[in-house]
């Protein structure tokens, strides 16, 4: 019957397509996947959906493909017979359907695409494992607070040296303290003070929830952000257990020495608007072989800097064994039970070994706080 | 029974003949109310977000809750005009349609406000050109976008028989351009019994595929703030 073979043909260049489309997407997914897997499911939708009103559609007083055999008088009386027919029918329409699940056999690619490599960061170099060449040698780096020699620069009456020499050094906007040092209550009276960096966890919250890839991993075990992609949605900032991130609410100040510098997620320069900005473990400066701004100003050396593959820290007058140092003073991670794994070891301590400062348990020595003779160690 | 009705159509169709001043007066109003709106977004347009007065810890405040609230209450409008369906409650015709229309204009709101949110909006093409499916922002885009879709199919299709009314009966009354509309939205409808039937398919199809919709839209917004390690936020029960 012509009326048959038309809706044949119909479906036929239907399923062309469908398949049209979705060799199309598969194609050119391959150049930007978010926008166009997305427009790739709809067209093989719309595709699949048409498909199906092709199979189904009536036109006016034209009997359709269900129930084709019988007659205006059998419709109301004879019970109809439609399932031989129904079944074909659906089974094009599944077949239909495939096509338009073709894009989902990219998603894991795609994934991969997303979350495998670095970032927009071009300055890391990816060089493949460690190798006996030291200059090519992927670093892991990790920092290590020893709290017995932090007493928050109480003793120096200043405010916290790493603070403010972060703040200098990479011109961070007001009020940002992307090292800041937190005060805690001690079990027996008095305080600890924590300086606390972004963590640069292994299993960063922030980098699993940003929905544009603007902050991102690095071989290195850092975690960076790319302020010419941050959308600033903010929700890095709801998502880091350790309040570590800080958001450009208006304009931040930008001073001449910041514009001097190229663009690069390593160095975080100039701030924009809009954009959120944290700890970077200074990874520029690192691979030069200089100590990030904080190990450098603490008067009592106190912060740790180091290599977890090399298996080496230090605090710009000693070396320390990584591995060493962690067991023998028991050091331990912020949130441990969050699952972060973060790169940030703490030695367990209040600042007693910081002489002058009297200690929870011994009371004040002989010339007070402050005195003139003091040492870190 | 034919009088009746055409009291009926004549009352439904009137106001689309002539709007009152105090139609004209409340429009007005509304359009100041939307025009203040635009001017305090340039001013955060100009100044940056430090005019809202969020600040580092609390860094998600009216426009984010506001989002939320908005996408609830596109929920009550789903509730009646698709859940109340398919449990054949009789009562929900007068009102189904305003819900439908809630539903269409909470949804565009709720998504205005995000967008309102964002430090850069300029850049909001990276969510499309970068999206990373592993955020839970993306998949509140995703499932925002089929809801919208969804809904604004659940609103249109129902009216298909109302907008052949006003294709008819407006003939010569309205504009060229409003006549134009009623025709290319009507869709040809005669109102014979097999278009009935086969909207009614329609409706039906779209009534079973927007009620999982909704509740998963609700879930993904909420997975936003459950999948953060916020305290708080990351439990059901706080």
């Amino acid at each position: 019957m012509p009326s048959e073979r038309r809706d044949e043909s119909r479906t036929r260049s239907w399923i062309l397509a469908g398949a049209a489309v979705g060799a199309a997407t598969l194609g050119v997914t391959s150049l930007a996947p978010g926008a166009l897997v997305l427009l790739g499911l709809a067209l093989a939708i719309c595709a699949v959906a048409a498909g199906g009103m092709a199979l189904y559609r009536r036109r006016g007083h034209k009997r359709g493909r269900i129930g084709r055999h019988l007659s205006p008088q059998d419709v109301t009386t004879a019970p109809i017979d439609v399932g031989g027919l129904q079944r074909r029918a659906t089974l094009k329409l599944l077949g239909l359907g495939a096509l338009g699940a073709a894009p989902i056999a990219l998603a894991p690619r795609l994934i991969d695409r997303v979350v495998g490599g670095a970032g927009p960061s071009d300055a890391v170099p990816v060089t493949g494992g460690a190798t006996s060449d030291v200059a090519q040698r992927i670093r892991q780096w990790t920092m290590i607070i020893d709290l017995r020699y932090c007493d928050g620069c109480q003793g120096n009456g200043t405010a916290p040296q790493c603070t403010l020499a972060c703040i200098e050094g990479h011109f961070a906007p007001e009020p940002m303290e992307w090292i800041q040092v937190f005060e805690g209550e001690l079990a027996g009276g008095g305080t600890q003070f924590i300086p606390t960096p972004c963590q640069q966890c292994q299993n960063p919250p922030c980098v699993n929830v940003c929905p544009v890839g603007a902050t991102f991993s690095t071989p290195e075990g850092t975690v960076l952000i790319d302020q010419e992609r941050c959308i600033g949605c903010r929700i890095c900032m709801a998502a880091c257990p350790y309040d570590r991130r800080f958001f450009n609410w208006g304009d931040p100040p930008v001073p001449p020495e910041a514009l001097l510098a190229d663009y690069s997620p390593d160095h975080q320069v100039p701030a924009q608007r809009g954009t959120v900005m944290k700890c970077d473990f200074c990874p520029d400066m690192a691979r030069a072989g200089t100590l990030p701004f904080c190990v450098q100003a603490c008067p009592n050396d106190a912060i740790y800097y180091g290599d977890l593959e090399e298996d080496v820290a230090t605090n710009g007058k000693g070396v320390r064994q990584v591995s060493r140092l962690l067991s023998e003073t028991d050091a331990y991670r912020l949130k441990e039970h969050l699952g972060t794994e973060p790169r940030v070891f703490y030695v367990p301590g209040h600042g007693e070994l910081v002489a002058g400062i009297p200690s929870a348990r011994e009371g004040p020595t002989p010339n007070g706080p402050g005195s003139s003779e003091r040492k870190g160690r | 029974m034919t009088r009746w009705r055409e009291r009926l159509v004549a009352k439904t169709v009137q106001p689309l003949m002539r709007t009152t001043p105090a139609y004209k007066l409340w429009v007005g109003f509304l359009v100041a109310v939307v025009l203040w709106g635009v001017f305090a977004y340039t001013r955060q347009w100009r100044n940056g977000l430090v005019e809202t007065a969020m600040r580092d810890r609390i860094s998600w405040g009216l426009y984010i809750s506001a989002f939320v609230f908005f996408i609830g209450i596109s929920h009550a409008g789903t509730l009646i005009s698709a859940i109340l369906r398919a449990s054949n409650a009789k009562w929900r015709a007068p009102v189904t349609r305003m819900a439908e229309f809630i539903t269409a204009v909470a949804l565009i709101t709720g998504a205005s406000f995000v967008i309102v949110d964002m430090g850069r909006p300029e850049r909001l093409l990276n969510v499309y050109q970068f999206g990373r499916w592993q955020s839970p922002i993306m998949w509140d885009v995703m499932a925002i976008t089929t809801y919208l879709t969804a809904s604004v199919l659940y609103l249109y299709a129902p009216m298909i028989p109302d907008l052949a009314l006003f294709r008819d009966r407006l003939k010569g009354k309205v504009g060229v351009v409003r006549e134009w509309f009623y025709r290319a939205a009507a869709l040809n409808w005669t109102g014979a019994e097999e278009q009935k039937k086969s909207l009614a398919k329609a409706i039906g199809v779209l009534m079973l595929i927007i009620m999982p919709i909704a509740v998963s839209v609700h879930t993904v917004v909420s997975w936003i703030f459950g999948m953060t390690l916020r305290v708080g936020w990351n439990t059901s029960i706080f």
